[in-house]
């Protein structure tokens, strides 16, 4: 691996998402690399602070989940389940503050298989 | 329960699926947002516009990117999306996310301003890659650019960053 390389994959091997194979390669780059060393050293520190940094960044309101419901569970008014653990078909219907949604799907083996939806 | 069936589990209606998918993302959408925007107004619509779209888009979802990178663009597009609605740029902000002087210590105060001083490009790719843990190929997907302008824009947004650390 060459220094270049080294340095694009530092900041992912900071981020925690570089592949098993990469973190390898890049580790056995670094441990005969001083100059590497001190960049992996310096980037994970700064990926450690940043981090530290977004955390600090306030939650989302509680009220955006009851407005984002609203607009899409909203409350089921109907649900229908016929059939059998083999194969079946369930109906719900709902409402939300923009309509009615109506959703319908097939199971068959245990899978479920969305058939309708409006 | 991995992202990929809940979001199967979501295209089926499953309320309880949303709501598990929403706890893992909302915060981190709302995140995103307000790292990009600086404008925590916006950013709470952004999260609840793309809450909404993946409940909405579920079914559509083909699974060949991470449901992160599929949620992030989406956010990603929602945002840009309301700021030509709102005729802002992301580059003027209504308001600025001030850090608390009080929240931490002074390193992560001037972490905070560095930040802020990045272009809005670069902050997103600093997020994307140290916070929500995306590869460069995935950034490149919900930037919409090319992997090579990701590791640029990397590349300058941690040679600035790292200026921060040096005493």
């Amino acid at each position: 691996m060459t220094c270049d390389r080294a340095r694009e994959l530092i900041p992912l091997y900071a981020g925690r998402s570089l592949s098993d194979l990469d973190r390898g390669d890049l580790i056995a780059h670094v441990v005969g690399c001083e100059a590497c060393q001190g960049e992996l050293v310096e980037t994970v520190r700064l990926a450690h602070e940043l981090r530290a940094a977004f955390a600090q960044l306030p939650s989302l309101p509680k009220g955006t989940w009851i407005s984002v419901v609203a607009r899409t569970l909203g409350t089921t008014l109907l649900r229908v389940e016929l059939g059998s653990e083999v194969a079946g078909l369930n109906l719900a219907v709902g409402t939300t503050k923009t309509g009615v949604p109506i959703r319908g799907s097939l199971s068959i083996l245990g899978r479920e298989v969305p058939v309708l939806r409006i | 329960m991995d992202d990929r069936e809940l979001v199967a589990r979501v295209a089926r209606g499953d309320g309880e699926a949303f709501r598990e998918l929403y706890a893992r993302y909302a915060d981190r959408v709302f995140h995103y947002a307000l790292t990009v925007l600086r404008n925590r107004h916006l950013a709470e619509e952004v999260a609840q516009e793309t809450m909404v779209a993946v409940w909405r888009g579920a079914g559509r979802y083909e699974g060949r990117s991470q449901v992160s990178t599929w949620i992030f663009g989406i956010a990603r597009h929602q945002a840009f999306h309301l700021l030509r609605g709102e005729g802002k740029s992301a580059r003027e902000p209504e308001e600025r996310e001030e850090p608390d002087p009080t929240a931490g210590a002074e390193l992560e105060v001037r972490v905070r301003r560095a930040l802020d001083e990045l272009p809005p490009d670069q902050r997103e790719v600093v997020f994307l890659a140290f916070y929500a843990g995306l590869s460069y190929a995935e950034i490149a997907q919900v930037q919409a650019v090319p992997e090579g302008t990701v590791k640029s824009r990397m590349f300058h947004a941690k040679r600035k960053l790292a200026e921060v650390l040096r005493p």
